[in-house]
C-alpha cells in the first residue's frame, strides 16, 4: 500500500492530466446543452481542431445546429440565462418574452483566451448554439458576423 | 563494557559527551541487557532515542515532496500533450459522427451564416 505522500502525489497528478482536457466551456450551462443535444436526431453538431481554426485566431469552434429547437428550447433557454449572468458584454433580441438571438462575451479564461457563446432561432423552429474561445475580440467576431451575410 | 558506559553516563550528565557518545549510551539502552542499577536511565534514553525529529527533516522532505509533484506533473503533462493527438474536427449529424474536412467545414460555415448579421437585421433590432 502506498504511504500517504507517495499516494497524494499520484493522485494530485491524474487530477491534472484527466481534467486538462475539461477546460473548455468549463462553468457554463452550455456544456451540458452540447453534451445532452450533440448526438441526437435532428442536431449537427461541430467541432473544429485547433489547425483549423488558427487563422481566425480561435482556439476552439463548437456548434449545434437544431432542426427543432422546441423540446430543447427550455434546456438553451435555462442555460442562456444562467451564463448569461456571468457575461460581460450581453447583446440580445427577445420577441415576446422569448430570446430570439443572443450574443455573450463572458470573462477571459485566461489572458488572451476570450470567450462568446452565439445563439440565435431561425424559421420553423430551427436554432443555432455556438461557443467559441480564442484570442479574437469581440470586434473581430462581430466583423466576422456581419460580413457573412453581406 | 558496563564500566565504560558508567563512564559515558558520567560524562553524559556532565555535559561533556560527543555526539558519538550519545549515540553509543542510547544504542545500549536500546538493546534491553541493561544492569539493574542502570535501569533507571532506560527511559530517559529511550525518549531520546524516540525524539521527534527535527523541522529541518520535515522542511526538507516536505520541499522535496513539492518539487518531486511539481516535476511528475510536468513531465507527465508533457507526455500526455505528445501521446494525445488533439481534438481533430469532426461533425455529429443525427447522432453520426464524420471527419470528412469538406463537410465538417460546409457544416460550421452553415452554423455560423445562422447567427450572422446583414445590415437588415440591424435595421430591424434598431428600429422595430
Amino acid at each position: 500500500m502506498m504511504n500517504n505522500p507517495i499516494r497524494t502525489t499520484v493522485l494530485f497528478v491524474l487530477l491534472l492530466t484527466f481534467t486538462a482536457r475539461a477546460t473548455a466551456q468549463q462553468g457554463l450551462q452550455i456544456a451540458a446543452v452540447f453534451q445532452k443535444y450533440g448526438k441526437q436526431k435532428g442536431v449537427t453538431m461541430v467541432e473544429l481542431s485547433k489547425e483549423v481554426l488558427d487563422a481566425y485566431r480561435m482556439n476552439l469552434y463548437k456548434s449545434l445546429i437544431f432542426k427543432d429547437a422546441e423540446e430543447a428550447m427550455p434546456t438553451i433557454l435555462r442555460s442562456l440565462e444562467t451564463d448569461k449572468k456571468k457575461a460581460k458584454k450581453v447583446k440580445e433580441v427577445v420577441s415576446s418574452g422569448q430570446i430570439r438571438s443572443g450574443y455573450y462575451q463572458l470573462p477571459q479564461l485566461k489572458e488572451d483566451v476570450n470567450r462568446f457563446i452565439l445563439f440565435k432561432t431561425g424559421k420553423k423552429g430551427a436554432a443555432t448554439l455556438i461557443y467559441i474561445e480564442g484570442e479574437l475580440d469581440a470586434d473581430d467576431l462581430v466583423t466576422m458576423l456581419f460580413m457573412k451575410k453581406e | 563494557m558496563k564500566n565504560n558506559i558508567e563512564e559515558l553516563l558520567n560524562k553524559y550528565f556532565e555535559g561533556e559527551t560527543t555526539c558519538e557518545e550519545e549515540r553509543q549510551l542510547r544504542r545500549f539502552f536500546a538493546k534491553g541487557l541493561v544492569p539493574e542499577h542502570l535501569e533507571v536511565y532506560c527511559p530517559m534514553f529511550a525518549f531520546l532515542g524516540k525524539r521527534r525529529k527535527p523541522f529541518r527533516y520535515y522542511l526538507t522532505y516536505s520541499l522535496g515532496a513539492v518539487a518531486a509533484t511539481f516535476l511528475l506533473t510536468i513531465g507527465v503533462s508533457n507526455v500526455y500533450r505528445h501521446l494525445s493527438p488533439s481534438v481533430s474536427s469532426y461533425v455529429v449529424i443525427d447522432g453520426k459522427q464524420y471527419t470528412d474536412a469538406a463537410l465538417v467545414r460546409e457544416q460550421a460555415k452553415a452554423a455560423f451564416h445562422n447567427v450572422s448579421f446583414s445590415e437588415e437585421d440591424v435595421f430591424v433590432t434598431l428600429f422595430e
